[in-house]
């Protein structure tokens, strides 16, 4: 499968690449740090996992409509960063939401029939935007309202997977420096 | 079951060991006295911090089985009542260091307008203390802890000679200050517990970003290795693990004998016997911990003859606006970590320059989350969906700029805790019930609060992320409670004199934020520190004179 393979090159890309001099100080320094720990335990890679609050169709549904909230464009969508299985797991801890979910899929599914006559997922991109862009812009119908929804937990799940937040936005924090460098935009400093 | 006690009576109790409690053993130890503390929790380990795990790891960790640190106590364990209709947002650590291994670290000294501001516009009591009395104690907590500032005093916000060098800015902080500054409001450089230089052996800021999670290698102020480690190696201390604090027991003087507490653990009642005891369990539980201390002589509570314990429970009103600098939309993304919080601060300027103001006291601004973050909320509130809303979240992305105001909220007699009628807790104690809500100067100080931010935004050309105006944040979210057993002169308006020591009860100090007169809009902690040292001199003196 070519997602994951473009994806792991983006990421691979994406990693800062630091000058051997300086890379060795930090090594050095954070060596010193007595306790300092780089990670956490090792985790053991987890086994494809797979939906399990939603059912096969409604989880083809729900992929079609977070990848065209959250396309692939020259960097990893929603599809590639696994976003789907995020919000099912998601819903799992949020129960109260998930019945709100499911039936949001449905009539979407319903609002695609009828104006289409296919379901969600096996329109095209063109007839997807189409469907979903009225939902877009008034979130006080229904559907509206699950739309508002579902572009929420999209948008909350992508953006804290490593694709969303490092291949993505470009963050790279959380890790260790000798020094803080700050802005260094001559106009700001001025 | 049988109460257990030892039947030795100890020099000194103390009640917590956050940084109110830490200080008090530090302190007193130096100076050879033998002192006891009960700790509601354990020792973390910072191994299970978390400190270097990506947010992306977070849920894979938990999959996994891992656990991180109980650091927040959960509520269910210690429930406390709010009443119909009400909110208050407490977080509490019971554990080594309390909230110190997590606390934001803003360290600001108070000045005069905190301590006499009650006398500028007479609502409420005065402070018994003025700058002067705290000042030599916040020297020298500032070098014992290290703090980071710069050069940049003002009558609002005292100085220090003693700080650490500050660190870069990052460009959302450079466009905060031009735009403040244009409009006449100066800030500063921040002055925050975090280590920029390696000080008295604890390491410095490897500028991870992660202190929310508690700091792996102790390069910020904590109380558990810097105050209370350091208390063990004169081998004067001991600490009494998962001991949670009941009540606080009277002689036939009316004096303190000791503390009643529980096994957090197996639930067996125990009893220490001491000489002097320090109440620093952190405001509305050292509040809790009065309130039921009931007997003969104290019906409403162990020196609680002024009947204030319990009233005056100042929190501070807070709201949030953010925006995009537009000359940093699109623009390269850096690492903004940093020290983790802001690097630049608003000090209070409602005072000056004949300004203008419907209610009393004053509000500063704090700017955590300025830069590119993990918080990316604000994708939820860009329209529309689709390959332009992706690209409009990733070209605002390094542009946000974030205001936090932080106002002071006045006290008043009806915010109140109360223990009497309570429902009883897993111990057979009564729990607390908070009794709190903000009032028209809170509700006038917030709009001008909003208003002044709007003005920063406009001066910086931000695009404004739409916020509901009037929309403050919850009660008790700023983790800033204080004012339920105050200070004062009058032993009529107040519980506790000069020195943290209770008018009623020579023998018990109350040294954490429930004893602050009033809120102010600063971060409490290294007034605690400062307080807490001062309060524990004294009575180091008053031990060696025979007075307690």
């Amino acid at each position: 499968m070519s997602t994951r393979r473009d994806a792991l090159r983006i990421l691979i890309s994406a990693t800062s690449v630091l000058p051997a001099a300086a890379a060795t100080q930090q090594t050095k320094e954070s060596a010193e740090q007595a306790g300092h720990l780089h990670q956490g335990p090792a985790l053991k890679p987890s086994s494809p996992a797979t939906p399990a609050f939603f059912q096969p169709e409604e989880f083809r549904t729900l992929e079609a409509l977070s990848e065209r909230i959250i396309p692939r464009t020259d960097t990893p969508g929603a599809k590639d960063a696994g976003v789907a299985l995020l919000i099912d797991k998601a819903l799992i801890a949020r129960a109260p939401l998930a019945p709100q979910y499911r039936a949001g899929l449905a009539d979407l599914n319903a609002l695609a029939k009828q104006e289409f006559g296919k379901l969600f997922a096996d329109l095209n991109e063109q007839q997807q935007i189409a469907v979903l862009t009225p939902l877009s812009l008034d979130g006080s119908t229904p559907l509206g309202e699950f739309f508002t929804l579902a572009k929420g937990m999209t948008v909350d799940a992508y953006y804290k997977t490593e694709v969303g937040l490092k291949v993505e936005l470009g963050w790279h924090g959380n890790t260790f420096l000798s020094e803080f460098p700050g802005c260094d935009h001559p106009e700001h400093n001025a | 079951m049988q109460v257990q006690t030892s039947g030795n009576v100890e020099e000194v109790v103390i009640i917590g060991t956050g940084a109110a409690g830490g200080m008090a053993a530090w302190n007193l130890t130096r100076q050879g006295v033998n002192v006891v503390m009960l700790d509601a929790g354990r020792k973390f380990d910072r191994s299970e911090f978390w400190t270097h795990v990506k947010p992306w790891e977070i849920q894979q960790r938990l999959d996994a089985g891992q656990k991180r640190a109980p650091i927040v106590l959960d509520r269910d364990e210690q429930p406390y009542l709010v009443p119909l209709g009400r909110d208050f947002d407490l977080t509490r650590v019971w554990g080594r260091g309390g909230k110190t291994n997590i606390w934001g670290r803003v360290s600001l000294r108070y000045s005069d307008l905190d301590f006499a501001g009650p006398e500028m516009d007479g609502w409420e009591i005065p402070w018994p203390i003025r700058y002067k009395d705290i000042s030599p104690y916040y020297d020298k907590v500032d070098q014992l802890i290290g703090v980071c500032g710069g050069d940049d005093d003002s009558d609002s916000l005292p100085g220090s000679k003693y700080f650490l060098p500050p660190p870069a800015l990052r460009c959302g902080e450079h466009v905060i200050k031009r735009a403040a500054k244009s409009i006449g409001i100066e800030t500063v450089h921040i002055r925050r517990a975090v280590l920029t230089k390696t000080h008295n052996g604890h390491p410095k800021c490897h500028y991870c970003g992660a202190c929310g999670s508690g700091c792996d290698v102790g390069a910020f102020f904590n109380s558990s290795d810097y105050l209370i480690e350091p208390a063990f190696a004169t081998g004067k201390l001991r600490v009494i693990d998962n001991a949670v604090a009941a009540r606080i027991l009277v002689d036939d003087r009316g004096l303190a004998s000791g503390v009643q507490y529980f096994d957090r653990n197996t639930k067996q009642e125990n009893r220490v016997l001491a000489k002097r005891v320090v109440v620093a369990a952190s405001c509305i539980d050292s509040t809790r911990i009065l309130l039921n201390s009931t007997s003969e002589k104290y019906p409403n509570g162990i020196g609680n003859s002024s009947d204030v314990i319990g009233c005056y429970l100042s929190e501070q009103i807070r709201i949030h606006i953010r925006g995009f600098a537009p000359d940093l939309i699109g623009s390269k993304v850096y690492n903004d970590d940093g020290i983790g919080g802001e690097h630049i601060y608003l000090p209070r300027f409602n005072h000056r320059d004949g300004r203008k103001r419907d209610y009393m006291r004053g509000f500063g601004v704090q700017f955590w989350n300025s830069g590119a973050q993990t918080d990316l909320s604000y994708a939820r509130s860009l329209p529309g969906f689709g390959a332009d809303f992706k690209k409009a979240v990733k070209t605002r992305y390094p542009a946000m700029l974030a205001l936090h105001p932080f106002g002071e909220t006045i006290p008043k007699k009806e915010n109140r805790v109360t223990t009497q009628g309570s429902p009883l807790d897993r111990y057979g104690v009564p729990i607390a019930r908070i009794d709190y809500s903000i009032g028209e100067n809170e509700r006038r100080m917030a709009r001008d609060m909003y208003n002044t931010m709007l003005e920063i935004m406009h001066a910086a050309k931000a695009e404004i992320v739409p916020a509901d105006k009037g929309q403050l944040d919850s009660n008790g979210s700023a983790i800033h409670e204080h004012g339920t057993c105050r200070m004062g002169l009058d032993p009529k308006r107040s519980a506790l004199n000069a020195f943290n020591q209770m008018h009623d009860v020579k023998n018990v100090f109350v040294v954490d934020g429930s004893a602050f007169t009033t809120a102010s809009e600063k971060n409490p902690t290294l007034t605690i520190l400062a307080l807490s040292w001062r309060a524990t001199d004294y009575m180091a003196q008053e031990m060696k004179r025979g007075n307690i």
